[in-house]
């Protein structure tokens, strides 16, 4: 009786210890899911090497602040803007934004923090490399998030180069050699080839597989070599290529027209290459050119650094990558518009991650951005990417290597194929391409719209740096009160001359424009 | 008994903490109304200016910032330009010499040049040319004189009338004594030289001023100023300062897009001989 009494009891106990043990752990859960934070990152590289990169970096930031959970935003090109836009002015912006595609509008700096200050300081993370001292803006192999404002409002990890892959497979069979074309007529000589061969096999095959974005891609290189010496020729002032500003004032003021040899040489390479592009390409997105070239319709494909890891991933064949020919300079013919070999410049960051003043999480997000752009983490997301590195120390990795910019040689021309005079070249293509394309033709009906394409915008421009200078009128004033007082930083004496600075170059440049616009209005 | 009065106690001693907490120090939300107005938050700085004015009316440095806060509203209406005005006038009125009264005379030129909807050039001018008179060693004052270089130089005037406004300008330029003034109006001058007239043997003076004193701040305005140098002095056969200034842009700028070009045109400049720079202009 005892024994059963007792026996009884004991199970009572372990029924009650086994519930109390449970409840512990529910409890702990629920109480650790409650205390972790979600710092939230949105983006729109959707190629996969960067997001399985972030992916990485993300669980190693984890592993060394447990209560951290970073999740990652993988928003779609195509409505990152609109999207972007809503969140950052409805409030509700994540903690970490990439910055672009025209997000936010014109005032779009004054929904992300600057971080200027937090970038005179050094990165923990590089504790232990030799970029421990330095700060660090200065970690960077060139701008930090390629903005070029007074303030920094972001850090970048992404930047591009362009290059033509090909088919290293379909390059033998058709030419018996594994060589790349390494001058413009050699590729158009190759581009000869692939169509007889095609005639010869009755395989469908493209020389290049065009899209809208890489076409305009290529072809924007091939008229920027062209209007080298034009953009050098409008410089007021250096012997170096003019910007978009100075070139369409000077084209709205009658100081060169569409019958510059310039103009008429990079209509012609455009016509030249369009032919060797499949018909209609204009018409195809990013994803069906990468489509036709993985399937092995196209020798060749012109497309970004970043694409790689998806190129190689899709592919059944060994892949390789030339730069882009460009005309080189003579004495005569296309040549003659250079005044050298197009250089590919410095290593050009884009779209860097800021913080939204709305972030929950402001100084995570900082320590994050801090602890994605170390030089260790740096590498590793080159390395899992495919990316080129933007931080000091850090070497390109297997293929990546072919990506890195060729700086020799001369900058090339502004582009013209971006905003409204961009919008009138892309409009006029058509003359460009089919059996009866003539460059003619079409620098005759882009007369007609050039002009008021780049009216509006160089209208838009100085709109927006006159909006720009009456908000900062504030920002100016408040950095000239926290001046006071006998410890006024060092920063806050340069953060004050650097806005004055800044203030009065950007209304110098509205005002250009607009006497500028204004004797242009007068031409006859 | 005994706990009421304690509680009464507790709470006389704590009400007037609580009170203050909440309200913050003058100074401090003076302070967080500039913080706010310098990172565009001006809904949010107008609060904490409003509150500043509340716990010291007297406060001078509260009203201007309150001012200007309404200058930095995204809705850019005539409404807010005339509250602004409204204010900077009163305190101007109050005291015109010291240094809110001279701030509020720059902003209300300030207005006339960019915010009014339309604006108002000669009154910009009028405004700044007498804050100059009045105030001529004041740094807010020489705030002015960039303003004033900026309207008087880009405007659409025949080539006398432009002569005798860099006269003018040119005149000015000695007088100021802030770095902000000396730099930026020595370079709104120069790029006009440049811009307007492709006047290297103007311009190029007031580049190397610059430079000399090392006062430019950004990265990017520097760029851009030691290329001009480099290219001005070359224009002039000044091929000493032009190596000068290339190789002091190559020192600052190594992965300039622009970087390569440069080392080859200094290989094909002579090497300079010690002491062979020319004369500061």
């Amino acid at each position: 009786m005892i024994r059963s009494r007792r026996f009884r009891q004991l199970g009572v106990v372990v029924l009650v210890t086994a519930f109390a043990f449970a409840c512990y752990h529910v409890t702990r859960r629920a109480v650790q899911r409650q205390s972790r934070v979600t710092l939230r990152f949105a983006h729109w590289q959707l190629e996969g090497g960067i997001r399985d990169a972030f992916d990485a970096i993300a669980r190693d930031y984890e592993v060394l602040h447990p209560g951290i959970h970073i999740a990652q935003q993988l928003i779609p090109e195509t409505i990152y803007t609109s999207w972007g836009t809503t969140q950052i002015i409805g409030g509700v912006a994540p903690d970490l934004m990439e910055i672009g595609k025209s997000m936010g509008g014109p005032e779009v700096y004054s929904y992300f923090l600057p971080i200027t200050e937090e970038t005179d300081q050094r990165n923990p993370y590089n504790a232990g490399t030799p970029l421990a001292g330095l700060p660090w803006r200065n970690t960077y192999t060139g701008s930090m998030d390629g903005l070029n404002n007074t303030e920094i409002y972001g850090a970048s990890v992404f930047a591009s180069t362009t290059r033509i892959y090909y088919n290293v497979n379909l390059l033998r069979e058709i030419t018996g050699s594994e060589e790349p074309p390494r001058t413009f007529e050699q590729l158009l000589a190759l581009c000869a080839q692939v169509r007889a061969h095609a005639a010869r096999t009755g395989h469908v095959l493209a020389p290049l597989a065009g899209s809208r974005l890489y076409g305009i891609v290529m072809m924007d290189d091939l008229l920027r070599s062209q209007t080298q010496r034009l953009a050098c020729e409008m410089n007021p002032g250096l012997r170096f290529p003019t910007d978009n500003t100075e070139l369409y004032l000077a084209y709205l003021n009658r100081q060169w027209s569409l019958d510059h040899p310039g103009i008429r040489g990079g209509a012609e390479l455009m016509r030249l290459v369009s032919r060797e592009m499949p018909p209609g390409f204009m018409q195809f997105g990013r994803e069906e050119s990468l489509f036709y070239f993985v399937q092995g319709r196209a020798l060749m494909l012109m497309a970004f650094s970043q694409d790689a890891t998806s190129i190689l991933r899709q592919v059944n064949f060994p892949v390789g990558v030339f730069r882009d020919p460009l005309p080189e300079p003579a004495a005569t013919g296309f040549g003659a518009n250079l005044v050298g070999p197009n250089s590919e410049g410095a290593l050009n960051v884009y779209g860097p991650f800021g913080i939204p003043r709305s972030s929950p999480h402001p100084a995570l997000a900082i320590d994050f951005l801090r602890f994605l752009t170390s030089q260790t983490e740096n590498q590793k997301f080159s390395r899992l990417s495919g990316s080129l590195p933007v931080i000091v120390g850090v070497e390109p990795e297997g293929f990546a290597k072919n990506f890195m910019p060729d700086g020799h040689g001369f900058p090339p021309a502004p582009s013209l194929l971006i905003g409204g005079a961009g919008q009138a070249f892309l409009k006029q293509l058509h003359w460009l391409t089919g059996a009866d394309a003539s460059s003619d033709v079409f620098l005759h009906a882009l007369a007609g719209e050039l002009g008021a394409g780049m009216r509006a915008d160089l209208d838009s421009h100085r709109r927006a740096l006159q909006r720009f200078v009456a908000l900062n009128d504030g920002s100016i004033e408040a950095a000239r009160q926290m001046l006071r007082g006998p410890a006024a930083a060092p920063a806050r004496s340069r953060k004050y001359q650097g806005l004055v600075e800044n203030q009065n170059e950007q209304e110098a440049t509205a005002y250009y424009i607009q006497l500028r616009l204004k004797q242009a209005g007068r031409m006859p | 008994m005994r706990v009421p009065r304690l509680f009464s106690i507790v709470a006389a001693i704590m009400l007037p903490v609580v009170f203050t907490q909440g309200q913050g120090d003058p100074a401090s939300t003076l302070q967080r109304g500039w913080e706010e107005l310098g990172l565009l938050n001006a809904g949010t700085a107008q609060q904490a200016f409003a509150t500043a004015m509340a716990a010291n009316p007297a406060s001078r440095e509260a009203r201007l910032g309150n001012a200007l806060a309404f200058l930095q509203l995204r809705s850019r209406t005539a409404g807010n330009s005339a509250a602004a005005v409204e204010r900077l006038e009163d305190l101007r009125r109050e005291n015109p010499d010291d240094d809110t009264g001279i701030a509020a005379t720059y902003y209300l030129a300030r207005i006339e040049q960019v915010h009014r909807i339309t604006p108002n050039r000669p009154a910009a001018v009028a405004g700044y040319g007498a804050l100059l008179a009045a105030h001529p060693s004041l740094p807010c004052a020489q705030l002015a004189a960039p303003n004033l270089a900026l309207l008087l130089l880009y405007d659409d005037v025949p080539a006398p009338e432009w002569e005798r406004r860099v006269t003018e300008i040119e005149t000015l330029i000695p007088r100021l004594s802030t770095p902000e003034a000396v730099r930026d109006t020595r370079l709104i001058l120069a790029d006009a030289f440049i811009r307007l007239r492709h006047d290297h043997t103007r311009a190029y003076p007031l580049f190397a001023a610059c430079l000399a004193d090392a006062t430019i701040t950004r990265k990017p305005r520097l760029n851009g100023v030691l290329l001009q140098a480099a290219e001005s002095a070359h224009q002039l056969g000044r091929s000493a300062d032009e190596v000068r200034w290339y190789e002091q842009f190559l020192s600052e700028f190594p992965r300039d897009a622009k970087a390569d070009e440069i080392h080859r045109r200094l290989a094909s400049l002579p090497a300079p001989t010690a002491g062979s720079t020319e004369a500061a202009p």
